[in-house]
């Protein structure tokens, strides 16, 4: 079945936050709209001859902006891309259209003409509010200027969005995430993620977060993430991915499409698409994409779907079967079922008859459950 | 029947860097056995193992041709030999197959225990010995001490002494003079029935075991039906030549002459040190000049993978046709299942052995700590011998242990001399002797445990002297010592491969050293993890590894999930090289922690 999603990539921000180790750029607002052209030319070039060679285009129940930043680009050079991608898919009524934005860029102008384009949900990049926190991280916004962006979004009418967070960021007590959480939980939004710090090889953090003592360690993570689950589920959040909570009925379906190991289209620079069973890449590099946009390699073959599958559903609460570990696994038959009961014990898992699923604490060692099993 | 022949059948005999292998280069260059195109660094150490450690430990053989100035055409068999303390016994084979030794002394060094040692073996073979005193182009070189040194110290004469630097080559013509000069010709003995005495053999799949030997009497041609005097099994020789070092094939092999043969020989166990005679004249008596080699070092061996335990048979069995001085037996461990506790000549020759199946093999290994043999009296006078600490038997079943003891000698430069007795103290040295070579360089004596030497004793000497002491060691026999048997739990359960048996009087310390350095090397697991250190059942130290909190890959930047996919898999990698004991990961390395205690 070709994929009901797509992914679009806007590499632009103001500035480049010292943990991001993304395909993302400041100060290069004059190439907005050449980068909107070759995003354009790409989806045109891509989706004729894709479509040419028989592919029957199934409708698309979710589109997601992402970033970089967005929200940056005026709503009149979306106008142009959307009037492309109608071209070549049909949108579900209920599609499901992300755009993320961050704080400081919020414009009652740009906000509006997205929502006059049919976008329906905002993904904020609050990370912490926390002034201190904030600054760690690096990013040039407020508490205040995230607080005003709520109030902006809501004023344009958008009602479902979600709100971005970091922690185990260095100077973050328990007291700090807490407050964090609750203040998050005070604008009632849909939708929550949240990661833990990545410190990425090639960012300034690499550098200055040499030392590992300078970081919280795993154990301080985990309890902040133990802090995070206890504290959403209290408040009606599902905890739906391992970094992903929702209220009911507004799990991102673009994220689901995702760990359901299902296919989807992308474009724009550094974009990853996963298409007739192949994962394939653009270039990382603007210029480069912007004079050529319909180059790709190819990331990693063969695939080994099955693999993929139990890495990826293991993340959902929806857990994956016995019969996927079956496939996949190279250990024996008895001592997986051995390290089964032993997981469940130590409050790793919970097994409903042939489904595993990972609980709250198990999620957070997601990598060493599998290990143990395949 | 009396003409000389025109063969030089020689070694070289050196400590390690002292520039063996550079000067045969040299010597083969010299002859043009071998171009310096063709010249990787270092020929003769043809095993990757051994050119990234910089040590010979298989045997190589090379022929050169070389018109003396006498005006007469003669054929020089080199036949090279490692320079490393746990290999005497490849040494000595070398050494039964020449007429001659180069004893090769840095300039700047001096005499070093190994090259004693070896010059020793040389001089019980009845080996002519030619001094040579290389880089002696450098700096720091005082190559009339070094000659005094030789003489003091060996007891050779060295008014032949040859100065060279076999790195810039000079007076390498000189060696070659000196080669033809000194060292006698072998016997013509070519009308006598054929023996040829084997120094070295490999396998391989297509032609068989390829036999490396010296012929001292008579000839074997192709075609000939051989045997081995040791082993009544028949083979046609199907091809045989010289070793130049290439394999050179020729039609027969002569008294005197040194080279290699093949004759699909198969199943035989060990031919080192055997005579090759024909069928058709065989000849009544073997060769003399033969000393077996005795394992003196054990571990346990274990795949990883319990599937590959017939590979691993498979490929004991052939590094044992490749190095006949590698001893296996199976064994079954409760925490490691089947493997085979296999003997060495050292820690060196361990750690290759192992390295080497591992490369060739594609063996994924766990060794278990080096042990010696004890040998145990139980209270019926039953005397029974113990390769494998995991099998001493209780103390109340046992009368007394015995454990090998050595005579080390070392050799270091006086300021380490206080630095070097404290580590002899500690590891149960028991001092003999100091003696003052010159000025300025100390021989040490000492009685030691053999167990002691091979924990590691090498790398401490190293360390305690700055890298200038050198030892050398050999078997006095069997003393009794107050041993006891540690063991380590994990877990709650007893893991026999990581038993020891060490001093009743060190064992609580030992215990906490190695309980705290396997809480290092164990990684955290899903679980918390235990370690105890335990003598007759009473815990003495006690560490746990805590449970690891967090392993996920939080965010899937834009669909990009192969990075995830990656990470997992390396992660999946690196738990291959661990075993799991019970529910319990535990990575080669810590089944080696005994090597790696830091304290004393």
């Amino acid at each position: 079945m070709n994929p009901e999603s797509i992914y679009i990539h806007i590499p632009f921000c103001k500035t480049k936050c010292p943990y991001c180790d993304f395909a993302s750029w400041a100060k290069k607002e004059h190439l907005f709209e050449e980068y909107i052209d070759a995003l354009i030319s790409e989806i045109k070039t891509k989706c004729e001859a894709y479509f040419a060679m028989g592919n029957l285009p199934q409708p698309i129940h979710s589109l997601f902006i992402g970033g970089g930043t967005p929200s940056l680009i005026p709503p009149d050079l979306y106008e142009k891309l959307f009037s492309e991608l109608k071209k070549h898919f049909q949108f579900l009524n209920d599609c499901e259209i992300t755009m993320e934005l961050n704080p400081g860029t919020a414009n009652d102008n740009f906000l509006v003409g997205y929502k006059k384009l049919g976008v329906n949900r905002i993904s904020i990049g609050a990370q912490s509010f926390n002034e201190k926190i904030l600054e760690t991280l690096g990013r040039k916004h407020s508490v205040d200027e995230t607080i005003e962006a709520i109030e902006k979004i809501k004023n344009a009418g958008f009602t479902n969005f979600n709100l971005d967070f970091i922690f185990s960021v260095p100077g973050m007590t328990k007291q700090i995430w807490e407050e964090s959480i609750y203040k998050a939980l005070s604008f009632n939004p849909k939708h929550i993620s949240s990661y833990s710090l990545i410190i990425e090889p090639g960012t300034p953090f690499e550098h200055i977060y040499k030392d590992p003592k300078n970081l919280p360690t795993d154990d301080t993570a985990s309890e902040f993430y133990m802090l995070l689950c206890q504290t959403l589920n209290e408040n009606g959040y599902k905890h739906y991915e391992v970094s992903n909570f929702a209220k009911s009925g507004f799990e991102s379906k673009h994220n689901l499409n995702y760990w359901l190991a299902k296919e989807y289209y992308a474009f724009g620079v550094g974009a990853h698409r996963y298409l007739n069973g192949l994962r394939t890449a653009n270039t990382k590099d603007l210029d480069l994409y912007i004079s050529n946009p319909n180059i790709e390699t190819i990331v990693d073959f063969p695939i080994n779907y099955d693999f993929e599958k139990i890495m990826l559903t293991s993340r959902l609460n929806q857990g994956f079967s016995l019969k996927s570990i079956e496939r996949v696994t190279t250990k024996d038959k008895h001592y997986v079922k051995n390290m089964l009961n032993t997981l469940t014990e130590g409050g790793f898992i919970e097994l409903f008859e042939d489904n595993v699923h990972l609980t709250d604490k198990g999620m957070f060692v997601n990598n060493e459950i599998l290990l143990k099993l395949i | 029947m009396s003409t000389k022949l025109n063969i030089r059948n020689f070694c070289i005999i050196a400590h390690i860097d002292h520039g063996k292998s550079t000067l045969a280069d040299r010597l083969l260059e010299t002859t043009g056995a071998i171009s310096k195109r063709e010249m990787k660094a270092q020929v003769l150490d043809n095993m990757d193992l051994e050119r990234e450690r910089g040590i010979t430990i298989k045997l190589q053989t090379a022929r050169m041709e070389y018109k003396a100035n006498d005006g007469q055409d003669y054929v020089l068999n080199l036949i090279d030999t490692p320079g490393h303390v746990d290999f005497t016994y490849e040494v000595s084979r070398s050494l039964a197959a020449c007429e001659g030794a180069l004893l090769i002394v840095d300039a700047s060094q001096g005499v070093e225990a190994q090259t004693l040692a070896n010059v020793y073996l040389a001089l019980e073979n009845k080996l002519e010995i030619i001094p040579i005193i290389n880089k002696v182009d450098l700096p720091g070189a005082e190559p009339e001490r070094v000659k005094k040194e030789i003489e003091d110290l060996i007891g050779i004469d060295t008014s032949n002494v040859i100065y060279i630097s076999a790195k810039t080559g000079l007076n390498i013509d000189q060696v070659l003079e000196a080669v033809v000069k000194y060292i006698p010709p072998p016997r013509n003995t070519i009308d006598l029935p054929p023996r040829g005495l084997i120094f070295d053999s490999y396998f391989e799949s297509y032609r068989g075991i390829i036999v490396y030997f010296r012929m001292f009497d008579g000839r074997i041609k192709v075609g000939d039906e051989i045997s081995f005097m040791a082993n009544e099994k028949k083979f046609i020789v199907s091809e045989l030549g010289y070793l130049n070092p290439g394999q050179l094939p020729q039609k027969e092999l002569k008294a005197g002459e040194v080279g290699y043969l093949a004759g699909f020989i198969k199943e035989v166990s060990s031919l080192v040190g055997d005579t090759v005679t024909t069928t058709s004249n065989r000849a009544t008596e073997p060769l003399i000049g033969y000393r077996p080699a005795v394992p003196m070092v054990f571990c346990g061996l274990y795949p990883i993978d319990a599937d590959q335990y017939p590979v691993l048979k498979d490929a004991l069995e052939k590094l044992k046709l490749n190095d006949s001085s590698i001893s296996y037996e199976p064994e079954s461990s409760g925490a490691l299942g089947l493997g085979f506790r296999c003997g060495f000549l050292g820690l060196l020759h361990m750690e290759v052995a192992q390295e080497r199946l591992e490369r060739e093999y594609k063996l994924n290994l766990i060794a278990t700590a080096p042990s010696v043999i004890y040998r145990v009296t139980k209270h019926k006078g039953e005397v029974i011998e113990i390769e494998n600490p995991a099998f001493l038997p209780d103390a109340n079943h046992r009368e007394k242990i015995e454990e090998p003891f050595v005579l080390l000698h070392i050799f270091l430069p006086n300021e380490f001399v206080g630095n070097v007795m404290e580590l002899c103290q500690a590891r149960r040295g028991v001092f003999k002797d100091m003696k003052y070579i010159d000025t300025k360089r100390v021989q040490l004596t000492y009685d030691m445990p053999l167990a002691e030497i091979i924990t590691d004793f090498f790398d401490g000497l190293k360390s305690r002297s700055k890298g200038y002491a050198s030892m050398d060691y050999e078997l006095i026999g069997y003393r009794e010592s107050k041993l006891v048997k540690l063991d380590v739990l994990i877990a709650g359960e007893p893991v026999d491969a990581l038993s020891a048996i060490v001093h009743s009087d060190k064992a609580p310390y030992f215990g906490r050293l190695l309980t705290s350095k396997l809480r290092e090397l164990i990684p955290r697991q899903l679980f918390e993890v235990p370690i105890q250190a335990a003598i007759g059942g009473k815990v003495v130290a006690r560490e746990t590894v805590s449970a690891v909190k967090k392993n996920v890959i939080a965010k899937c930047y834009g669909g990009d999930i192969t990075r995830k996919k990656k990470l997992l898999e390396k992660q999946k990698e690196g738990k291959k090289r661990m075993k799991s004991v019970g529910r319990v990961e535990i990575p080669q390395e810590a089944f080696m922690a005994v090597l790696k205690l830091e304290g004393e």
